[in-house]
């Protein structure tokens, strides 16, 4: 993994000015949450606009049952690590339980094979209400043609019920030459059927949104689930400007 | 302006102009392919290249640049570096313009 915290920093910095500035570091981890407490040496690495890459951790659930979303509440303690949580239905129950109920900021849609379930508008727009963003990979589309044809189709049947709102574009890059720069992937949003502010928006400000969600996520995490939530929604989002008002003065 | 680091092979420029129809061929079919696309500059060392294409065609050449994956069975990536609809444009960054 500290190879690909290479990789990432070659590629990016290639990119001179750079619109996505933070980048994720994506661990895959299925029922056994593992702290990263020291993950690598962070390197921060001054960029051309002299600021330097941020490295944030981000989980990813791959949930083939219900029973895995207890984790979500049971081990909070190794989850609050981490800066972004997203998860990865494989049902239609799944999804649905992810968009409406579950904790997380990113949803990640499939894209290596024909999605055994079809979207439905309800859960969809529930989870664009709760600020949760739909994640589309690309990497896939770099290495073979036929998930070329299953990323390109699941993600124009996600458009047409989503409208284009709350997508994030990302790369599941395993080595440094299937990276691809911030507006050759804000280009591929265009071929999804995004329009062209859309496209860009799911390179650059919807990841900043799914970042900042992700911190509220952890302010408010001290909460109880059970009988609080309503409170802890409030606090969600009274935490929300103050974020934001944080990172633009920083 | 594109850039193409690649994994140790070097091409010339024809097969260079070959590469990048077979890339939009293998995205976007015969129609694709059809595309006129100029290679207007391309060096061998540094792997660049300036290339010319109608402005309809524009996003199907960048988006099948983009998801071109492999070269000769070896990993490669095509880097767009910058793209403007006059050539003069390249010659400069226009961001760290200072006016």
């Amino acid at each position: 993994q500290t190879i690909l915290v290479v990789c990432f920093s070659v590629g990016y910095s290639a990119v001179a000015l750079n619109h996505v500035i933070d980048f994720k570091e994506k661990k895959q981890e299925i029922s056994k949450p593992v702290s990263p407490s020291e993950l690598f040496p962070s390197l921060p690495i001054v960029q051309g606009t002299s600021k330097r890459i941020k490295v944030l951790t981000r989980l990813t659930l791959v949930v083939s049952d219900p029973s895995h979303c207890n984790l979500l509440r049971s081990t909070s303690a190794n989850i609050r690590l981490y800066d972004i949580i997203a998860v990865f239905p494989k049902t239609e129950k799944l999804f649905h339980i992810a968009c409406t109920t579950l904790d997380v900021d990113l949803v990640c849609i499939n894209v290596t094979e024909k999605l055994p379930f079809y979207f439905r508008r309800p859960p969809v727009n529930m989870a664009i209400d709760r600020g949760i963003y739909f994640e589309l990979l690309y990497t896939p589309a770099i290495k073979d043609s036929t998930m070329r044809r299953y990323t390109i189709s699941n993600a124009i049947s996600l458009m047409q019920i989503c409208k284009g709102k709350n997508i994030v574009i990302s790369s599941a890059a395993e080595r440094a030459l299937e990276l691809r720069g911030p507006y050759d992937v804000a280009n591929l949003g265009l071929l999804f059927g995004l329009s062209e502010s859309e496209a860009k928006a799911a390179v650059s400000t919807n990841c900043r949104a799914a970042m900042l969600h992700g911190e509220t996520r952890k302010t408010a995490c001290g909460v109880v689930y059970t009988v609080k939530k309503p409170r802890k929604v409030e606090e969600e989002e009274t935490t929300v400007p103050a974020c934001k008002k944080a990172k633009t003065q920083a | 302006r594109r850039e193409l680091p690649d994994g140790g092979a070097r091409p010339n420029a024809a097969q260079f102009k070959q590469l990048v129809v077979s890339a939009l061929r293998e995205l976007h079919g015969e129609v694709g392919a059809a595309l006129p696309v100029d290679v207007l500059t391309y060096e061998e060392k540094t792997l660049s290249a300036i290339l010319r294409v109608i402005s309809s065609g524009f996003v199907k050449l960048w988006s099948a640049l983009t998801l071109l994956g492999f070269y000769q069975n070896r990993r490669c990536a095509f880097r767009v570096l910058q793209t403007s609809p006059f050539l003069l444009a390249l010659a400069g960054n226009s961001r760290e313009l200072v006016l």
